[in-house]
């Protein structure tokens, strides 16, 4: 709490982005290399799912940072509704584009797997029909920021627009102990879950650090450009006209 | 509750007096079903598997269609503002607003219902059930028809943002509604997605209304 109260300021904001934003980027790219080389040739292939089973180092960071994303944006707007500052929207606006491509990413590679795995690209259940609808309301925040064009109205209508959306998320969460359907339940994320052996949960844990990491730099990235644009049009606001007189001589 | 009043009684003359813009999801809803038959080569055995899917759908895209008439003109012609002024808050407008698009614009749709079955041959239990799922899901869909009302303002160019916005939130309904419809035939009122679909209304009530407020407020300030 400290820490955002902190960095609420967006001066300082920048000062600390200019450090966190290139750490952010070289640790994703390092961790997910790592992830990527633990995972295609270091790791056995699993006993149930065969070589398939390295789809899972791609899908499920990809699943967990687009849920991540939302919640970051639900909270973002909170801070904006709640204590009316500019820097939760830019930041709750940053968050939109990667969480989008992150929701894409884990319905493609789901696909993907979900053909060797299921014997079908796709398949109407729970989780994938709630991470599709999750797509969509990306789309309709991302359409709320390009439609409205006064940008505290804008900023406003998306804030409700993502803590509304968020009652979506326990629905992603809950839809395999809800309905018993195709995909698997979780065996990581709860308490009394089957859990993974050491040689599957190493490169899952890199992977979803590293995801985690581009996640944090692509939106670090994208307030820093929306914090900047935003300054460019206040100084352009602030600078006083030039006229130039000229005589025309007739 | 006397403003409840007013402000609803208010709102139905203004339906009244406005030469039947209420009816235009009624037109819709029969021209996309009339259109549904056609491309389904009006094969009426067919067309009794897909009767329920169908009317459903076409309540939710009529309901979608008419969303920036729910506070759109009060927006444009200040009236928010103004009860706003004389001590009627957000939350009540949006709440009104809310059961006046469910009156006014839902209802019919939903009590027509039973005219359009006669196109797609359905039985009286199916009808029966349609029927029932369409009016426990109805708070729902007004809501948040209301909230993207809401979202769209004053602005009258919804069109694409409120389906964008409020089609993602809509698809548990849908889902549980054609459940329930189909699922009535067999068990009656034990039917289970009957009581999930009244708890969806709840949660869509509870959740959009103050968002709607908020979305007024936004919109007016």
């Amino acid at each position: 709490m400290r820490l955002i109260a902190y960095l609420a300021n967006p001066a300082r904001f920048l000062r600390f982005s200019r450090i966190a934003t290139p750490v952010a980027g070289v640790s994703a790219l390092l961790l997910i290399l790592a992830g990527l080389v633990v995972g295609l040739f270091l790791s056995p292939a699993a006993y149930d799912h065969g070589e398939g089973v390295r789809m899972m180092y791609v899908h499920v960071p990809a699943a967990w940072c687009a849920m991540a994303a939302w919640t970051a944006i639900a909270i973002a707007s909170f801070v904006s509704i709640v204590w009316r500052h500019s820097l939760a929207d830019s930041v709750a606006r940053g968050l939109a584009v990667p969480g989008a491509a992150f929701t894409f990413l884990a319905l493609a590679t789901g696909s993907l797997w979900g053909r060797p795995a299921w014997g079908t690209w796709w398949q109407w259940d729970g989780r994938m029909t709630s991470t599709l609808v999750l797509l969509f309301m990306y789309f309709g925040y991302l359409a709320i920021w390009n439609i409205v064009t006064d940008r505290r109205l804008a900023a406003q209508l998306a804030a409700i627009v993502g803590m509304v959306g968020a009652i979506n998320l326990p629905i992603i969460k809950f839809s395999v102990n809800w309905w018993n359907t195709l995909h698997q339940p979780a065996s990581v994320s709860e308490p009394g879950a089957p859990g993974m052996a050491p040689e599957f949960l190493l490169p899952l844990a890199l992977m979803a650090l590293g995801y985690t990491a581009l996640l944090a730099w692509f939106s670090l990235r994208n307030t820093e450009a929306d914090l900047a644009a935003l300054k460019a049009r206040r100084q352009a606001g602030r600078t006083p006209a030039t006229v130039t007189l000229e005589t025309i001589e007739r | 509750m006397s403003v409840w009043r007013k402000i609803l009684m208010r709102d139905l003359r203004l339906a009244a007096r406005s030469g039947g813009a209420w009816a235009y999801g009624l037109v819709f809803m029969a021209l996309f079903l009339t259109l549904c038959a056609f491309a389904l080569g009006g094969e009426m055995s067919g067309l009794r598997r897909l009767g329920v899917p169908l009317i459903w759908l076409s309540v939710l895209l009529a309901a979608l269609m008419s969303v920036d008439r729910v506070f759109g003109d009060d927006l444009r012609d200040g009236t928010v503002e103004q009860l706003w002024l004389s001590g009627t808050s957000y939350l009540t407008q949006a709440a009104v607003g809310t059961v006046s698009f469910g009156l006014i614009r839902l209802l019919p749709l939903i009590l027509s219902a039973p005219l359009w079955s006669l196109l797609y041959g359905l039985t009286a239990q199916q009808v029966t059930g349609m029927i029932i799922a369409l009016l426990l899901a109805l708070p729902g869909l007004a809501a948040f028809g209301a909230l993207a009302g809401a979202l769209t303002g004053a602005r009258g160019k919804g069109g694409f943002l409120s389906i964008f916005l409020v089609a993602p939130l809509l698809a548990p309904i849908l889902i549980f509604g054609v459940m329930a419809a189909e699922n009535f035939i067999a068990d009656g009122w034990a039917t289970t997605e009957l009581r999930v679909l009244a708890g969806l209304s709840l949660l869509s009530l509870a959740v959009s209304i103050p968002a709607s407020a908020a979305a007024l407020f936004a919109n007016v300030e």
